[in-house]
């Protein structure tokens, strides 16, 4: 039960407002989390932290690999010096190098890769080149090398053209391949951009809202293909997510927020059941609050 | 009015309008990736204008005769500086203000320029200097009778060839390179870039190279053609290119390149026929008569409302 996803007390302020108040939960490896809670609770926010659209207040985020090496997300951010840095240059080091060229980007190349609730494709770009645009880490980035053509550059470009069909064709999209991504259908846009995220080679793949406004149908394929994501190729999910049943049916833990915390988690069936979790999402009537 | 006035005059047009056109590239570049006008790029001109000199002199006393061999090498060797001119400029005056407010950058780049011209200033003096024209000779088209001809010098030819290579190179790496299409998925959307890992900081990086390499490619072929240039020259021909690529829509690179066109064209046809003082206000009231009907330029897209 090695976790691949450790947030421990993780707290955003926007001002004086306490966007996230001391959130901590674990992700095993392999496992499909879920995220919900009522509406500005604080699961967005908590996506931002994890994927490097923020950088959280305060708190820890570590990303730890099967062979325990582990990544500390907020330092690859830019997070503020500490005092044990001064005891050692390297660490000094990495903190100052962190500061001055982290970012989002370094996030991702740790492994988090997001999606977003509303679709954030390059819209002016086909699918297959926004698919191509996501394996940064795979294609030949020399100035000079596309223009001469370099073999180097055409072994990496055709790699990456082989693994972007690859994904094409897992979400069946691959007749969309050369139509621009704004053009498409929005469930086919959905659909694309988890291609993409996949694209980049992800270790946790954060899925926000990935059934919204998707038709039962289309809900029903999306839940087989992050099982299927989960089981053939080693990724695991971390979704927010409003559909309960889409919850219920794929997740191995629910995790509850409510006002910045976290007020329940646990397998899906007990969290369903928790008395907290109801009344967060219901309200207590009056009679009995008192 | 005159058949060989006009042919002559649409010539130079189009010779005044590439040279335009490289520099506009730069403008509309950067502006498409970050959202802001660079200020200094007219001066980056003029830097480039300087290297050519320095760099022919220095050639020369190397030993190096044929015309050809030094006009590649002086071309190269300009670009790689002007390129790194171009890339300094980015990190010391533009990156550290790319997370604060959008109208700091441009302040910043009005300072760049001041720096670059009294650089130049103090440096090199503030006369005009000049180089020997290294191509000579021209042809002459549609001849008939002393006054009756077209010109165009070897001079024009090499501007205008050089000018639609370097853009269709530069075309080229936008649409079908690795490193050009990350630079499209910046311009789109430079977060979800960053979030997919593409190092956004490189790729602007690059575009400010590429703008700045331009910018040379047209400073260096200038130079050759009329062999004279102060530390002031970027300013005026900043402002020139700049019109076209707001003319042509800004953050359209095929708009920078019509833009330049367009302008060079209308400003030549209109000094040749109406009058050479009042060839800027010409183009200026055409810019704004595009305006009004095309508020977003001649292939400029309109800003699209996000939901």
């Amino acid at each position: 039960m090695a976790s691949l996803l450790t947030v421990h007390d993780l707290t955003m302020r926007f001002g004086g407002v306490l966007a996230l108040n001391g959130v901590g939960f674990d992700v095993r490896r392999g496992s499909v989390t879920a995220l919900i809670g009522p509406n500005g609770a604080g699961k967005t926010t908590v996506f931002n932290c994890l994927t490097g659209f923020y950088r959280p207040s305060s708190g820890a985020i570590r990303l730890t690999d099967a062979d325990g090496v582990s990544v500390d997300l907020i330092e690859i951010l830019g997070g503020p010096f500490r005092r044990q840095d001064l005891r050692s240059p390297r660490a000094f080091g990495r903190r100052l190098y962190c500061k001055m060229f982290g970012g989002a980007a370094l996030a991702a190349r740790a492994g988090v890769v997001r999606t977003f609730q509303n679709i954030r494709l390059f819209k002016e770009m086909t699918a297959f080149e926004n698919l191509l645009v996501a394996q940064r880490a795979r294609v030949n980035n020399n100035l000079l090398a596309g223009l001469l053509s370099t073999r180097a550059y055409r072994d990496a470009e055709a790699e990456a053209r082989e693994r972007a069909w690859y994904w094409l064709d897992f979400f069946r999209l691959a007749e969309d391949g050369n139509r621009l991504a704004g053009e498409l259908a929005y469930g086919r846009q959905r659909r694309l951009e988890i291609a993409r995220a996949m694209c980049a080679g992800p270790r946790l793949l954060c899925l926000d809202e990935p059934a919204a406004g998707l038709n039962p149908n289309e809900t029903r394929e999306l839940s087989e293909w992050i099982l299927s994501l989960r089981r053939g190729h080693g990724v695991t999910v971390c979704l927010i997510e409003h559909d309960m049943g889409l919850v219920m049916e794929i997740s191995d833990q629910v995790v509850v927020l409510d006002h910045g915390q976290v007020i329940a988690s646990g397998r899906p069936e007990k969290v369903r059941d928790n008395p907290v979790v109801l009344e967060a999402y219901l309200g207590v009537p009056e009679e009995e609050g008192r | 009015m005159s058949f060989h006035i006009l042919v002559q005059q649409v010539v130079n047009g189009l010779v005044l309008g590439s040279v335009y056109g490289l520099i506009a590239v730069g403008y509309t570049m950067v502006y498409g990736i970050i959202g802001m006008i660079n200020f200094a790029h007219g001066d980056v001109y003029m830097i480039a204008a300087y290297l050519t000199a320095i760099f022919l002199a220095a050639l020369t006393l190397l030993g190096i005769q044929s015309p050809p061999l030094l006009i590649l090498l002086v071309l190269l060797l300009t670009m790689a500086f002007t390129a790194l001119y171009g890339w300094s400029m980015e990190r010391i005056a533009y990156k550290p203000l790319r997370h604060s407010t959008r109208l700091a950058p441009l302040i910043s780049a009005i300072g760049m320029s001041l720096i670059l011209q009294n650089y130049v200033r103090l440096s090199q003096g503030a006369r005009s200097q000049g180089t020997p024209t290294l191509i000579q000779g021209s042809v002459r088209l549609f001849e008939n009778g002393p006054d009756q001809f077209v010109q165009i010098t070897y001079a024009q030819i090499l501007i205008v060839v050089t000018a639609v290579i370097g853009m269709s190179l530069l075309w080229y790496w936008i649409q079908s390179t690795a490193m050009g299409r990350a630079c499209r998925a910046v311009q789109q959307d430079r977060i979800m870039a960053a979030l997919l890992g593409v190092d956004t900081d490189r790729v602007i990086s690059v575009v400010f190279v590429l703008g700045a390499s331009m910018a040379a490619v047209a400073g260096t072929l200038v130079t050759f053609n009329y062999g004279s240039f102060d530390f002031f020259i970027g300013f005026v021909i900043g402002i020139k290119a700049f019109t076209a690529a707001v003319l042509g829509g800004i953050g359209s690179l095929p708009g920078a390149m019509l833009g330049g066109l367009v302008l060079g064209l209308a400003e030549s046809i209109f000094s040749g026929f109406v009058n050479t003082d009042y060839k800027d206000v010409f183009a200026f009231s055409l810019l704004v008569g595009v305006l009004i009907f095309r508020p977003s330029g001649l292939l400029g897209r309109p800003e699209v409302e996000k939901v």
